[in-house]
């Protein structure tokens, strides 16, 4: 695939404060990309230097190969979804989405059908001449929208542009953003710091953390194997289980212990004799089970159940006195409400599941 | 309680209003030298419209009050913008010092300017009035436009800029209209403060160029005649209506 924007070992500080650090990333075009990550780690100054509203401090940005670190916002051919929207409140909303076609001097034929064809395609078709104070906080995420994709940039950025919307709404809005993207097949870069958001929408997630690139890959390689234990612990719901090697076997696998558990490794991993490590577990992975049950791997109590709807979730202590969650789905069998609180369970999972990280 | 307090803001609406009351009410009076009420009479007015020197002071001061404001209001509201806009070393201390502008009193400001206008050789007249009072109304319009500015998203000018606009489009188009109430306002403002002023007016104009209020000032000196009554009257008339219309647009809500 082409690449469209590259970021070329990015630094750049405020003050002492550094927010990205010597950071490398390719952007293929057509993709929907997500800058995902906890605020402070440097995942809006990335979309703010790609818009041009900041110059990096090192380290060159390329958009279709040509180097852009001394354009102003104005010669850039991306576009920003603001997270405030920051709609022209003197405006119309038909006037809004001409803003950069007339900034172009688009003529006036040309620019009627576009901005009507853009207000048509976020739903707003009737809604030009009104003021975007008199819309719906939904109403004018879609007129900032359009008033962005009007332009046909060959980026789109988007600054958590749903934080501000309810829940329900947030929902509609994440697939009426993908279904446009589809349709328009111009490049997103979507920054969010909400983790469902990312795996739902992306075709691509980065995952951020102080400046640096955790782990990039497809939502379901993010979610099913986490390059770090911080990726693990911030998408999605994980428990996490200590370990330590205690001998090797032979050139490929290692002998370990996890929570009194005798169990062999097969890893690449450099570990050696006494290293310690983390074993993750997805609670959706995890099932309840008699704990004389063969597939009983470990016990404990169970100390909690909440009924969720969808799913039953359970809080089981170990005899460690640790505590893991484990989401019971009741299109499964239902053996998990045979369980009460305060009797012994074991826990099982099939094999393969889990994920060791360092 | 309740007639207390209402009692207690008569009072004080009593106390700011009652001295106009009165001398509006006088305007009125027939009476030349007594304050007896004798009967109602426009005959002031008339022999205000007749006076050739007071009208020529008025036409002054009205000349001086429009140029100031407008100065004033061009002055600062680029000022405002970019305070507003642009962060440089010092942008704080610039800000603080528009308030001590603002807070220091009249008689400074005019001694200050005759100083430096004595020192620069610039004869006293109707430049140096005009320089003056530009000056003394240029903190009141920066720190309007600049306020307004200030409510607004700081994304605006960003999401100008993203849309292709440049630096002056996007300050001609997005800053300047969203400023318009503010700047108007702070014109009024100016227009007022220029209209009323005697202090700085008195130390900085010269001898052929006389405004309305120092006109008055020498008038009453030699007691005041009921010309003056009708002439503040007028005055007064004319500062309400110009602070309201300011109030009025500060007030609106931004579109």
């Amino acid at each position: 695939m082409k690449p469209v924007v590259e970021f070329l070992a990015i630094t750049k500080s405020y003050g002492a404060n550094t927010v990205l650090r010597n950071l490398d990333l390719t952007i293929a075009e057509g993709e929907f990309l997500t800058l995902l990550g906890p605020s402070g780690c440097g995942k809006t100054t990335l979309l703010r230097l790609l818009a041009g509203f900041e110059r990096p401090d090192s380290g060159e940005i390329l958009l279709d190969g040509e180097p852009v670190n001394a354009l102003p916002p104005d010669q850039r051919n991306v576009n920003t979804v603001f997270q405030s929207y920051a709609l022209f409140p003197h405006l119309s909303v038909f006037d809004n989405v001409a803003f950069g076609l007339r900034m172009k001097k688009i003529p006036g034929k040309d620019l009627q059908e576009r901005v009507e064809q853009a207000l048509a395609a976020v739903d707003l078709p009737e809604f030009g001449t009104r003021k975007p104070r008199q819309l719906s906080g939904g109403q004018q995420q879609r007129v900032a929208l359009a008033r962005a994709l009007v332009n046909r940039p060959r980026v789109l950025l988007l600054d958590e542009p749903l934080s501000a919307l309810d829940s329900k709404l947030r929902k509609s809005m994440q697939m009426t953003l993908k279904t446009l993207q589809r349709s328009v097949g111009i490049t997103f870069v979507f920054v969010t710091h909400d983790q469902e958001e990312a795996l739902s929408m992306s075709d691509r997630v980065v995952v951020m953390r102080d400046g640096r690139i955790e782990q990039i890959g497809g939502p379901r390689e993010i979610y099913e194997k986490p390059a770090s234990l911080f990726v693990a612990q911030f998408v999605g719901e994980s428990n996490l289980l200590e370990g330590v090697i205690t001998h090797r076997l032979d050139a490929t696998s290692l002998a370990a212990k996890v929570e009194g558990l005798d169990c062999v490794l097969r890893q690449t991993h450099t570990y050696r004799t006494g290293d310690r490590f983390n074993v993750l577990l997805r609670p959706e992975d995890l099932h309840l089970v008699d704990p004389s049950d063969l597939s009983a791997r470990l016990r404990g109590q169970l100390v909690e159940q909440i009924y969720k709807g969808m799913t039953l979730d359970c809080v089981v202590e170990l005899d460690s006195g640790k505590r893991l969650f484990a989401s019971e789905f009741f299109d499964q069998e239902e053996h998990a409400l045979d369980f009460q609180v305060g009797q012994r369970v074991g826990l099982s999972w099939v094999g393969g599941r889990e994920r060791v990280l360092k | 309680m309740e007639k207390l307090k209402s009692g207690y803001m008569a009072l004080i609406f009593g106390f700011l209003y009652l001295p106009m009351a009165v001398l509006v009410l006088y305007s009125f009076n027939s009476s030349k030298y007594s304050i007896r009420w004798e009967a109602f009479s426009l005959d002031w007015y008339r022999s205000l419209a007749t006076d050739d020197t007071l009208l020529e002071a008025s036409m002054n001061s009205l000349l001086v009050a429009c140029l100031s404001a407008s100065l004033a209001c061009a002055v600062g509201t680029l000022g405002a913008v970019g305070l507003y806009r642009y962060r440089f070393k010092g942008r704080k201390l610039l800000q603080g010092l528009l308030f001590v502008t603002l807070m220091s009193p009249d008689i400074v400001m005019a001694v200050s300017l005759l100083v430096l206008f004595i020192a620069m050789h610039v004869k006293l007249g109707f430049w140096t009035l005009l320089l003056s009072h530009t000056t003394f109304c240029l903190p009141f319009v920066t720190i309007t436009v600049l306020s307004r500015l200030e409510g607004f998203d700081r994304h605006l000018i960003e999401a100008a800029s993203d849309l292709g606009a440049s630096e002056w489009q996007a300050i001609r188009q997005i800053v300047l209209p969203l400023a318009m109430p503010a700047i108007m306002a702070g014109w009024l403002l100016s227009f007022t403060l220029s209209l009323d002023d005697v202090v700085v007016s008195f130390f900085v104009t010269g001898p052929e160029f006389e405004v309305l209020p120092l006109k008055i000032y020498s008038m009453v000196r030699l007691g005041v005649k009921p010309e003056v009554n009708a002439l503040a009257a007028l005055l007064f008339a004319v500062s309400l209506g110009v602070v309201i219309s300011a109030q009025y647009l500060l007030q609106r809500k931004p579109q």
